[in-house]
This record gives C-alpha cells, sequence and structure tokens, in this order.
C-alpha cells in the first residue's frame, strides 16, 4: 500500500518537474529569438561580470536574449539540483525557483549566485544533514548575490583576487543565512512572505555597516531601461496565459478548487500545491502573472528587468500564500500612499513596490481588506528608507522592509481582536 | 539532528493547541524517544470537534513529510498565537487519531 502511495506520488513529481524544466527551456529557447549566438554570450559575460546593486536591469547590461537565456538558465539550474536531491516540488519550491528566474533579470546571474548555494551545502554538512532541508533557504538566500558582484567587480580589488574575496563573502553567507533564515521568521510570525528578504537585510545591513567603518561605500545604482519591448511582452503574456491553460487541462476542477485557494489567509506556511493541488495552483499563478502585467500596464510603466523581477515574484508565490483577494488590497494601499505623496505612478521604483508590497499579503488575507490597505500604506512608506541600511545588496528590499510592517501591525491587531487565537 | 528534542517539543506545543481548542480541560501527555524516532502521544477529553475535522487532522498527520520546508519554517510551529496544524503534518513521518466518545487521542511519529 505505502508502495503504491509512493509510486503514485513519483509519477506526479515527475510530471510537475517536467513542467517546470518547460517553463525554463521555454526561456532559454525564446533568447534565440532576440539575439545572435554570439550576442547571447557576449550579453551574459556582460551580466556575469556587472557589479548588481539595486538597480541593475540586466536588460540593459546585456539585452533582451541574455537575459531571457541568463533567467532560463538559472531556473534550469534550481530545478536541477532540487531533483538530485529529491526535493518535492511543491509550493515553497516553485516559489523559489520562479523568484531566481525574476531576479535574474536585475541581479541574479551564473557567477554571483553559486558561492551562496555553495556555502549553504557546506552547512548542510556541517549539520550532518541533508542538502533538501536547506535547498529552499539555498535558492531565496540569492537575494544577497549583488556583494559577490560587488565585491568581485565592484570595490577596485583587481579581477583574481576580486573573484577569490567575492566567492568567499557569497560561501560565508551560505554558511550564516541557514541559522538566521530559521530564527528571523519568528520576528513575523510568518506574516512577511519574503522571510529570507528580511533575514538578508539584517546581513546586509551588518556587512555594509563594516564596509562604511573600513571607509568604503557605494551609491545606488540606477541603470533601467525606461521602453517596453513589445516582443517581449507578448511573450511574457503567452507564458502566463499557457500556465492558466495547463492549470485547465489538467484539472477538471481547477475552477472550484480554485475558489477554494482564494479563500485562503496565505500566511506562512501556505502550501497551494499541497492544500489544492500542482493544476489549481499553476492556474492561480497565470492569473497572478496577467495581473501584474496589467497592472504594470493600466499604470504606463516599462516592462524592463526590475519588473519582470516583481511579476515573476508574485506569480513564483501564487504557489505559496499570494492570489488575488490577498495581494490586490496590498496594492491598492501602495498606490493610495503613492497619491498622496503625489509619486509618479509609471515609475520603475514605484511599480516595483507595488508588486513586491504583496509580500505582506497574509495581513489581508488574515486581518481583512482594511488591514491590507494599511499595511501596503505603511510599506510604501518605509520601503524607500531602508535600501541605504544595505547599500542596495539585498535584493529583497521589500522583504526587508516587510518583516518591520508585519512585525509592527500583528501584535496590534492581535491584541484588539475581540478573541484570543489558539 | 542536534535541533532534534527543540522539534519535538514544538510539535508538543502544536498538539497541545489542537487540544485546548478543541475544548479539551484534562490532556495527558507522553513522549518516547529513541535513537532513531520521537513519538508523541495525547489523550484528552472532553473534546468537541466535528468528524470533518477528525478527518482532516488525520490528512494532515499522514501526509508526506516535506523536508524542504523545514529549516526554513519549523521555528514557526508552536511558537505562536496560530495554528501550524499543515506545517505539523510536514514535520511528522505519520500518525494516527482516535475519537471515542468525548475522548481524543492523537499519536505522531518523526523520524529522526
Amino acid at each position: 500500500m505505502e508502495n503504491a502511495i509512493l509510486k503514485s506520488l513519483e509519477f506526479s513529481e515527475k510530471i510537475k518537474y517536467r513542467i517546470m524544466y518547460l517553463y525554463s527551456i521555454a526561456f532559454i529557447l525564446a533568447s534565440f529569438l532576440f539575439d545572435s549566438f554570439y550576442g547571447l554570450v557576449n550579453g551574459l559575460v556582460h551580466i556575469a561580470m556587472s557589479p548588481t546593486l539595486l538597480l541593475t536591469d540586466y536588460l540593459a547590461i546585456g539585452g533582451i536574449g541574455a537575459s531571457l537565456l541568463n533567467s532560463g538558465v538559472l531556473m534550469l539550474l534550481t530545478i536541477f539540483i532540487a531533483r538530485r536531491n529529491d526535493a518535492l516540488m511543491n509550493g515553497p519550491l516553485i516559489a523559489a525557483v520562479f523568484t531566481v528566474g525574476g531576479f535574474a533579470f536585475f541581479g541574479k546571474n551564473i557567477y554571483n549566485i553559486l558561492g551562496i548555494l555553495l556555502g549553504v551545502y557546506i552547512f548542510s554538512r556541517i549539520q550532518k544533514d541533508h542538502f533538501t532541508k536547506y535547498i529552499i533557504i539555498a535558492y531565496f538566500g540569492t537575494a544577497l548575490s549583488p556583494i559577490v558582484s560587488q565585491v568581485s567587480f565592484g570595490m577596485g580589488f583587481g579581477v583574481f583576487p576580486g573573484i577569490v574575496l567575492g566567492v568567499g563573502a557569497g560561501l560565508v553567507i551560505g554558511l550564516i543565512l541557514p541559522p538566521l533564515a530559521s530564527s528571523f521568521v519568528r520576528f513575523h510570525q510568518g506574516f512577511n512572505l519574503y522571510n529570507i528578504g528580511f533575514t538578508s537585510g539584517i546581513i546586509g545591513m551588518i556587512l555594509m555597516s563594516v564596509f562604511r567603518l573600513s571607509g568604503y561605500d557605494h551609491s545606488l545604482n540606477q541603470i533601467i531601461v525606461t521602453e517596453t519591448s513589445i516582443p517581449l511582452l507578448v511573450l511574457l503574456v503567452l507564458y502566463f496565459f499557457s500556465m492558466i491553460l495547463v492549470g485547465l487541462i489538467t484539472s477538471k476542477n481547477s475552477w472550484k478548487e480554485y475558489r477554494s485557494l482564494l479563500k485562503n489567509p496565505g500566511r506562512l506556511v501556505t502550501d497551494f500545491v499541497s492544500l489544492h493541488g500542482f493544476s489549481t495552483s499553476i492556474l492561480n499563478m497565470g492569473v497572478l502573472g496577467l495581473l501584474g502585467i496589467l497592472l504594470v500596464s493600466l499604470l504606463q510603466g516599462p516592462i524592463n528587468g526590475p519588473i519582470i523581477g516583481g511579476i515573476f515574484t508574485l506569480v513564483g508565490f501564487g504557489s505559496f500564500g499570494k492570489h488575488p483577494g490577498n495581494s490586490l488590497p496590498i496594492m491598492v494601499g501602495v498606490l493610495v500612499a503613492g497619491l498622496i505623496a503625489g509619486l509618479p505612478f509609471s515609475s520603475t521604483g514605484f511599480l516595483l513596490t507595488v508588486l513586491f508590497a504583496t509580500t505582506l499579503a497574509p495581513i489581508s488575507g488574515h486581518y481583512g481588506y482594511f488591514a491590507g490597505i494599511l499595511a501596503g500604506f505603511l510599506h510604501l512608506a518605509l520601503v524607500s528608507n531602508l535600501g541605504y541600511l544595505h547599500g542596495g545588496m539585498n535584493l529583497y528590499n521589500n522583504g526587508f522592509s516587510g518583516g518591520f510592517v508585519a512585525a509592527f501591525l500583528v501584535p496590534i491587531f492581535e491584541s484588539y481582536k475581540r478573541e484570543r487565537n489558539l | 539532528m542536534k535541533d532534534e528534542k527543540s522539534k519535538l517539543l514544538k510539535i508538543m506545543n502544536e498538539l497541545v493547541r489542537f487540544f485546548l481548542k478543541a475544548g479539551n480541560h484534562h490532556i495527558n501527555i507522553q513522549m518516547d524517544l529513541d535513537d532513531h524516532e520521537g513519538v508523541i502521544i495525547l489523550e484528552g477529553c472532553c473534546t468537541r470537534i466535528s468528524d470533518k475535522q477528525i478527518r482532516e487532522l488525520d490528512s494532515i498527520i499522514n501526509s508526506p513529510r516535506k523536508d524542504e520546508a523545514e529549516e526554513y519554517y519549523w521555528n514557526l510551529i508552536g511558537s505562536n498565537d496560530f495554528s501550524e496544524l499543515h506545517l505539523l503534518g510536514a514535520l511528522v513521518n505519520d500518525g494516527e487519531v482516535g475519537y471515542e466518545g468525548d475522548n481524543l487521542r492523537i499519536k505522531v511519529r518523526r523520524k529522526f
């Protein structure tokens, strides 16, 4: 009986992995529509050797084709490592793979993530534990990959010493991330979906403070594309639309199950794949992807690298806590705050906050729409004040901010509830 | 391995929370450990719980263990004001739920 269950589980895992492989290979193949082989290789080299502080748009550094290739290769690598370690393709893993794929458009590349992955792997060996238990931390932990790039290519050490020191910095980060990530999750009680973003913010803040103490400092980057490429936009729309199709084709009850998914508060740890199935989860991911594109288009923003990263993170967490019901109130909160502050809605920085603020989706899911709008409002106020602390070296700056907002609001909301939870 | 006792303690806390939420006034707890696994058994009365909740709980504690989420999230379980039954399901290998009259008995097993 147990074998039969395991066999059916294995079969289903095979299909899930194949679908994930297809989505990564799709980007690799699509890259050849945008550039020649030489152009792609040249673009990848430029991407790998650039300091990648926030905001560095890889569409501007290496071109659309190389950015797509970078994203596809990183997703393929993360899926392959997960398969080799017999990890279940569930919500947290899907979220991690798509987050890595999204940030491969503005900050992560094949060079700067490897040291961190290796560091977490060594940590698991030191603990005499299986790497599978740490794989999510390793993938999300690549949020700090700009530190590797900055030490390697942005601090004037020279190429060889820079690479040695940069990779060494990645290893150290990988060695300290797991205990910190596990500990900091209690700070926001699971109401900040980008928990590693908060952890990475603390690490980045401490490292940057040490850098500044030693006399080193740098300014933040602002290398972004301001025009939307229509072929890229069409590709992304097809990509997300295909997710909806996959969800509908592979299950007869997808829409019915989807209504059930929409009732979830989404607090960590809400694995939609385990609770509602892979089909419903990928349907939700596709819906969120199209919602992200629609929102950016309505606000007349560009579809550039960082924005694609924001949309992909929204999509990834469509299997792990986010859905339109708990995400939209947060977005409305950011928009209201932006309106009052007179911020330009079409700017990349503002749109990124709208997309990434959904890290706080569990607050609206758990405490209601108004709580979500308030959380979004506070998030916009706070997020712009935190980038300086880590010198733009934590790619998940919104996760850093979201941790503080959640830790600030949740105890207050809990105190004024009529009944204490159990 | 060194966190195994802490994890068992948190799993126990989560189960105690479940019993309290189900209206139990008397709860007996038994924990057995050896080098390979830990077993926790809770028995309590006087439980107010529906058959649907019993089925859900049985399904959760017998769902496949999910190592991927373990090191990232285990600190959430049994440590705050929120139910983490699904996370409990990800941390245990299997279990049993028995409900007779108004007495509830839950057994979970976690291999090291």
